[in-house]
């Protein structure tokens, strides 16, 4: 089946694919930190440190992604 | 001037052998132009055969838009030195016949060789008249193609993002020889200056008396305390109060440069350096020799490789370890990490000069729709969330480039025991306190001193 017979196609929907995951993998790592926040309100700063660092490094995987789009 | 006029008669002439007869030059250029609106009307030269337009070219006839002001033009000169990319091959091939056959008529009509300037304003002439889409590849992503001064386009939005970011292709920015913009390394010059005048600024209450310790600080040593303060108790909390003093000044320069040289790509008329792919990839380079030089250092080779391994125990941990660990954290020391640090950040940045650079283009497109004229100038902005959306993922790589950089030379660095909880740095760090006075402590526990 020819699904991507462009290369503007098959980059778009594997950015989109990429995005997919990190947004899944953000909101989990985010939702552990909201949990732990909750519980341990003195430890917000810690939490909201570790979380930053955590979403950046998640992040990173969707912008090889966007890179190797761009490239092509 | 007049060379190029006998070029244009002599076309005239040959083009219109049959209609012409013996007329004066200023006639023959008056006839020229109409002769040349007839031409485009009649399907662009299609099937002339004899004269100089063999073989023809097609296209429809360039509409040149009016001229900007002055101000954009300025702002967008750049545009006009962008790299020249190679014509297609066709249009190589056709310029040679061109060049050939306008020689040997040249010859034939004024028994003399004709200069390279003539030649080269008979090629010029012919492409001005066209555009050359038809010859191009199909799959040329739209690219510029610059042939003799004059633009010629395919996909007219796609190259306009290009050109207003003066970026150029990706595959440009790879090879280490070539195509470096000068932009990056004057704007990270002015970075660098910058963040050597913050240094004397932090210090300057300091040098002007040795001999007590603290007078009244003044205000900017005030500031810059603030902001020290914070980088210091970042680095104490990951790395440890003993070895955080030897690794602050990197880390801190580190974090002040990239954070600098990422807001000035917020600043119009400047562009953050960090979007060009070798100078995020020398900055993980420096990252990465810090941490491989305190690695072999403080451990020492074979006991580095041998924390490397996992620190095995039994048999089966060394097999483990030699098979398995080493190879993996050669792999993640060497090229894993250098590279993830240089290409998160440069993809974070030059995503967003992309990204803004789409908008900015999508709202010229939005204007041309609605008034046409204002569209040469201006365009509806659609970019301000893009804007503030660039400005947090700016600061917030600055931060993860130190963060992880910390986190790389704490994990190299020897482990200590577990140490009495004095302070914790880290929440020191992110609730912005950095004296340590408004934070929670019990009784048992002193105040942190400053300094």
């Amino acid at each position: 089946m020819q699904l991507f017979t462009d290369v503007s196609t098959a980059a778009a929907f594997a950015l989109g694919l990429a995005a997919l995951g990190s947004a899944l993998g953000i909101g989990k790592a985010v939702s552990g930190a909201m949990e732990a926040m909750g519980r341990q309100p003195e430890a917000i700063g810690k939490i909201q440190t570790a979380m930053i660092i955590g979403a950046a490094l998640i992040e990173a995987l969707t912008i090889y992604a966007l890179i190797v789009a761009l490239i092509k | 001037m007049a060379s190029e006029q006998d070029t244009h008669t002599t076309g005239a002439m040959d083009a219109h052998a049959h209609d012409a007869g013996g007329v004066t030059a200023e006639a023959h250029a008056a006839e020229m132009d109409a002769a040349h609106d007839a031409h485009d009307t009649g399907g662009g030269g299609h099937g002339d055969g004899h004269g100089l337009l063999h073989p023809p070219l097609t296209g429809r006839p360039l509409e040149h838009p009016p001229e900007p002001p002055h101000f954009i033009q300025v702002l967008f000169k750049k545009v006009d030195q962008a790299p020249r990319i190679e014509s297609s091959q066709a249009i190589q091939d056709w310029k040679k016949t061109f060049e050939k056959q306008f020689i040997e008529q040249y010859t034939a009509e004024h028994g003399e060789a004709p200069s390279d300037k003539e030649v080269e304003g008979a090629v010029k002439e012919q492409l001005s008249h066209v555009i050359v889409e038809d010859w191009l590849e199909k799959d040329s992503h739209g690219e510029l193609v610059m042939i003799d001064g004059e633009y010629v386009a395919k996909d007219d939005e796609q190259m306009t993002t290009l050109q207003l970011l003066h970026v150029g292709p990706l595959e440009k920015q790879l090879p280490l020889i070539g195509y470096a913009p000068w932009e990056n390394h004057v704007f990270m010059g002015i970075a660098i200056v910058a963040v050597l005048f913050f240094a004397w600024l932090a210090t300057k209450g300091l040098r002007r008396d040795r001999r007590s310790v603290i007078r009244k600080p003044t205000r900017s040593q005030v500031g810059t305390e603030l902001f020290v303060g914070a980088i210091d108790n970042m680095c104490m909390g990951l790395l440890g109060e003993k070895h955080a003093r030897r690794y602050m000044p990197f880390l801190g320069t580190l974090f002040t440069l990239i954070l600098l040289m990422n807001l000035m790509g917020m600043v119009p008329l400047m562009k953050a350096p960090t979007s060009y792919v070798l100078l995020t990839l020398s900055l993980a380079l420096c990252t990465f020799f810090v941490v491989q030089g305190t690695a072999w250092t403080t451990l020492g080779p074979g006991s580095y490789i041998y924390h490397l391994m996992g620190q095995p125990k039994g048999a089966f941990g060394w097999a483990l370890g030699v098979l398995i660990f080493l190879p993996l954290e050669i792999i993640s020391d060497f090229i894993a990490k250098p590279l993830s640090l240089g290409l998160r950040l440069f993809g974070n940045i030059f995503g967003k000069d992309v990204l803004l650079g789409v908008f900015t283009v999508m709202g010229v497109g939005l204007m041309s729709l609605i008034y046409e004229p204002l569209s040469h100038y201006f365009g509806i902005p659609l970019t301000p969330p893009f804007l503030l959306l660039g400005l947090l993922f700016s600061t917030l790589q600055a931060l993860v480039f130190a963060l992880l950089s910390a986190i790389y030379i704490s994990l190299v660095l020897p482990h200590e025991h577990e140490e009495e909880h004095g302070v914790d740095h880290l929440e020191m760090a992110a609730s912005g306190d950095v004296l340590g006075d408004e934070m929670a402590h019990d009784g048992k526990h002193p105040a942190p001193s400053a300094a």
